[in-house]
């Protein structure tokens, strides 16, 4: 290896360490028997596991948060796939337009949408049934996650030559939705599967949102958390178990995403178009 | 679903039975330029905007639904939350700098990988990067805490007293760098691959060393972008709550626009106005943001202009 | 200073593949060297070699007096013009041409004049400030030549210097090219692998294949001696038997025409022979049908199938045009105009 070879790679593994200590100690907290002010702890042991898992008040706070990622990822699919379609196909203002959007949740931090919304919906008597209600944060989850839906399915769309598969489908004989359900859809596996991980990621582990709306009412996991945290009387090994169950299950996305994604890089950078690869 | 090609605005083909068209011709254009779309701007765009509306309508909110500056007043006389903003503003500059100078070096290392470990840096750093607020501040908590792993590693291996309180800004600083290290790094690494190789052969046979390459081709070139993305982290530490919520709680003494906002929503602190003052700093983080966003467009499209058309 | 530039026994490999095999060539002071190939015969590379760019694994190269083999591509006398332009995005026409003087230090005053002779020189002095996204292809390669020739080198490298341009502005840069290169006087190497561009645009042309030079000649002497079957082949429309090689060591074509055959074949051998030189005739010849005629402006190309074989004619147009598809001709070629190879 070169010299330049070999300093990359000690930068990047100084990086890496940097980033492994909190999960390593994360890890060691969860598994500790006793932690008594000596660098490791005095004994391991997965009692903490088995005892955090199973409690009830846990569990539904998984399920919850389970179930509100799901469905976000559900509807911001639903939502963004036949417009950027059309996008594609019609209308490019469409895309112009989505691009500008994804950009809004820089400028709107979550706290602030989900106040806004809370305070919209408690404004008129229609809405005010709603003003609590886990649907509310779906949408809030919604408004806020979209990006990461959105840029790796129109890198996807843009890399599958979307125009021109259309146009052939088109030529063929077959309508806009059948072309989109049978031609365009399969091309953009790999990019739906990586904006669908990424949305039900941010949405998982969002807790501004539901804390804001809800209140403590609807407890998801990220709140359970912080109330955990907070509590003076509560364990810190059981906190510390969560925690690391939703590292390994974020881990587990990132391999995902890495195996389907195939080092192309993902757009984050919104306006950036690499045209060339490198 | 039937396929029909827009038509332009105008008079319809065939003209209604009776009574003036109210011009069907562009209501169709419309539905059909736009029809497929309209789920996604409602949702996204239209809540997006009707929230921000209706949080500006409300920071103005006097007591009897009229218009007032009450609130603005307020936010801007109180100590603690002028404290707030500052060491807001100050926490969310440092995070962006550092990693404006460390996280561009990282990211131009990894771009040079080859594809396999590009992949695998990617996958880490998305991980990293997804971390959500509440995890991020326990295992922070369990690093850097009072008996944190690091503090009693370095104490017990090496007798060394760690000063750094994680509850005080530095804490935060470090927190905050933890995870947006790697944001920024995503966000500029495609930028990487805008510098073509020729150009450093070039430079190269036109009898330039590396430095003089860099600092006449390729930071020229790539600094609009590391720009971009200082402006964009800014604006992402700004906003950060649940970080800093789940580590300081509902304590005032390093408080946050966004922690502070948080006390009005939550506790009693504030008097009668505390949703009208939380309104206020919601807008005035919407404004701030808002303004880092249009810097940061502008700063990229000058450049991508340049290097639009060269192939 | 224009000068030599001698490459000696240059070798360069990536893992398993040779990229250039015991190279060595030799190019006189002012001359523009082609090197012609298809892709992955090792032009490039050699290329490379002599900019610097890419070390050799053995061999040696000197420009002048200098053995450059060990020196990095900054230190060495040359300039280099790029397939891609390789224009530097943040700097304009007039920056990117005094590039290589403000690296070296040159006074403000000395720059500026030079950077106007040379923008002269490629007449495009009224565009000095513009950027290169507002420029076309074949401007941007002109102010890819004016950067290069900027700070006098002694070399002038081009690698494939038209091939991302459009085919209407291509002939034109190559003349372009040519004009400035003997007007500045400057050694120059070019890397093609488009043949009539090696042609059209060289004082020699070194043609090569699988990291070997096969052969160095003029223009002409390559069109019309090819002294190596590829060459013959890979140079000008051709046309390409393989014939039985007769006991008497003679390779006959029907009537068509009969030269001796080379030492080194056995059994079969490869003749071959240009378009332009196959003469249609009525009685005489191989008895063939005309199977074609595409008219191509001055001249018309013929396809026959003569004895299982398609072979294709160029003729002037106006004798072209007695011909019709169906028609049966006979067909013979000059044996001074056939060459035979080893098949």
């Amino acid at each position: 290896m070169t010299s330049r070879g070999i300093s990359r790679s000690t930068l990047l593994a100084l990086w890496g360490v940097f980033l492994a200590l909190p999960v390593a100690a994360t890890m060691l907290y969860s598994v500790a028997t006793v932690w008594r002010g000596r660098a490791l702890p005095d004994g391991f042991t997965v009692h903490w596991w088995v005892q955090t898992l199973s409690e009830p008040r846990v569990v539904a706070a998984l399920l919850r948060s389970t179930w509100l990622a799901t469905l976000t990822v559900l509807i911001v699919a639903a939502v963004v796939l036949p417009a950027l379609y059309w996008g594609y196909i019609r209308n490019p203002r469409i895309r112009t337009t989505m691009q500008v959007c994804a950009l809004l949740p820089f400028a709107l931090p979550f706290v602030v949408l989900a106040y806004g919304i809370k305070r919209l919906a408690g404004a008129t008597e229609v809405t005010q049934p709603w003003e609590a209600s886990p649907l509310l944060v779906v949408l809030g989850h919604v408004a806020l996650a979209f990006p990461f839906f959105l840029w790796p399915v129109d890198g996807a769309m843009a890399a599958a030559g979307v125009r021109n598969l259309s146009e052939a489908a088109e030529t063929s004989g077959a309508s806009p939705l059948s072309t989109l359900f049978r031609v365009v859809i399969p091309n953009i596996r790999t990019g739906i599967l990586t904006g669908a991980i990424l949305t039900f990621a941010t949405s998982f582990g969002e807790y501004s949102i539901a804390r804001v709306i809800t209140g403590s009412s609807f407890e998801t996991l990220p709140v359970w958390q912080v109330a955990a945290l907070q509590d003076n009387r509560g364990n810190p090994n059981g906190v510390a178990v969560m925690a690391m169950f939703t590292f390994v299950l974020m881990f587990v996305v990132s391999v995902l995403i890495a195996r389907t994604g195939r080092g192309e890089p993902v757009r984050l950078l919104p306006g950036i178009n690499t045209t060339q690869k490198r | 679903m039937t396929v029909t090609t827009p038509t332009a605005p105008g008079p319809a083909v065939t003209p209604p039975a009776a009574g003036p068209p109210p011009r069907p011709g562009s209501l169709r254009t419309f539905l059909t330029q736009w029809g497929p779309a309209i789920p996604f701007l409602v949702t996204a765009g239209g809540l997006l905007v009707a929230a921000a509306l209706w949080l500006i309508r409300t920071s103005f909110a006097g007591p009897d639904g009229g218009w007032t500056l009450q609130a603005w007043q307020d936010i801007f006389t109180q100590r603690i939350t002028r404290d707030a903003m500052v060491r807001s503003l100050g926490l969310s500059a440092i995070v962006a700098t550092f990693c404006l100078v460390v996280g561009s070096v990282l990211a131009y290392l990894i771009s040079g990988l080859a594809r396999r470990g590009r992949a695998g840096a990617q996958a880490l750093l998305n991980v990293a990067a997804n971390f959500g607020g509440a995890s991020l501040a326990i295992a922070m908590v369990s690093t850097l805490g009072a008996v944190g792993f690091v503090r009693l590693l370095l104490e017990n291996w090496f007798g060394y007293q760690l000063g750094l309180d994680l509850y005080s800004v530095w804490g935060l600083v470090v927190t905050y760098i933890y995870f947006i290290l790697p944001l920024y790094v995503l966000l500029v690494l495609p930028a990487m691959s805008v510098l073509r190789p020729e150009w450093w052969e070039a430079v190269q046979t036109a009898g330039g060393t590396r430095w003089q390459y860099w600092r006449r081709v390729g930071l020229p070139v790539l600094f609009p972008f590391l720009l971009s993305g200082w402006v964009l982290t800014f604006a992402w530490s700004l906003g950060q709550f649940s970080v800093p919520y789940a580590l300081l709680g509902d304590t005032t003494t390093t408080s946050l626009i966004t922690t502070r906002l948080g006390n009005f929503l939550f506790s009693a602190t504030g008097g009668t106005n505390r949703f009208e003052r939380a309104a206020a700093l919601a807008v005035l983080l919407m404004v701030i943001s808002a303004l880092a966003l249009v810097a940061y467009r502008r700063i990229a499209a000058r450049m991508l202009a340049r290097l639009e058309g060269l192939r | 200073m224009p000068s030599a530039v001698r490459i000696e026994s240059a070798g360069k490999s990536y893992g398993a593949t040779v990229a250039l095999d015991d190279v060595s060539l030799q190019i006189e002071p002012g001359q523009m060297v082609a090197l012609l190939g298809p892709s992955g015969c090792g032009k490039t590379s050699l290329l490379r070699s002599i900019a610097g760019l890419s070390p050799l694994d053995s061999g040696t190269v000197r420009i002048g007096d200098v053995d450059v083999t060990h020196l990095p591509a900054r230190h060495r006398p040359i300039g280099m013009v790029f397939q891609h332009y390789a224009l530097f995005p943040n700097m304009s026409v007039a920056e990117n041409i005094s590039f290589p003087l403000a690296i070296r230090r040159e006074r403000r005053a000395a720059r500026d004049a030079r950077v106007e002779e040379l923008l002269a020189l490629i007449g495009m002095s009224e565009l000095a400030d513009r950027y290169p996204n507002q420029l076309s292809g074949g401007q941007q390669q002109r102010v890819a030549l004016a950067r290069a020739l900027a700070p006098e080198p002694d070399v002038l490298l081009l690698d494939e210097p038209l091939a991302a341009l459009d085919a209407a502005i291509r002939n034109d840069l190559r003349d372009e090219i040519r004009r400035i290169q003997h007007r500045v006087g400057t050694t120059a190497v070019f890397v093609t692998h488009d043949q009539s561009e090696a042609m059209a645009v060289a004082d020699r042309v070194a043609v090569m294949d699988r990291g070997r030079i096969l052969e160095v000649a003029a223009p002409a002497e390559i069109y019309e001696r090819p002294t190596s079957r590829f060459t013959a082949t890979f140079v000008g429309s051709r046309n390409a038997l393989e014939l039985p090689v007769d006991a008497d060591r003679v390779v006959r074509w029907g009537q068509a025409f009969e030269v001796p055959a080379p030492t080194a074949a056995n059994g079969k051998a490869l003749a071959v022979f240009r378009p332009e030189d196959v003469r249609i005739t009525g009685r005489d010849g191989l008895p063939g049908t005309v199977d074609v005629v595409l008219f191509l402006g001055a001249t018309s190309r013929i396809y026959l199938t003569v004895d299982g074989h398609t072979v294709h004619a160029d003729l002037p147009s106006r004798a072209a045009a007695e011909y019709r598809p169906g028609q049966h001709v006979g067909v013979t070629v000059a044996a001074d105009d056939v060459r035979v190879f080893a098949s």
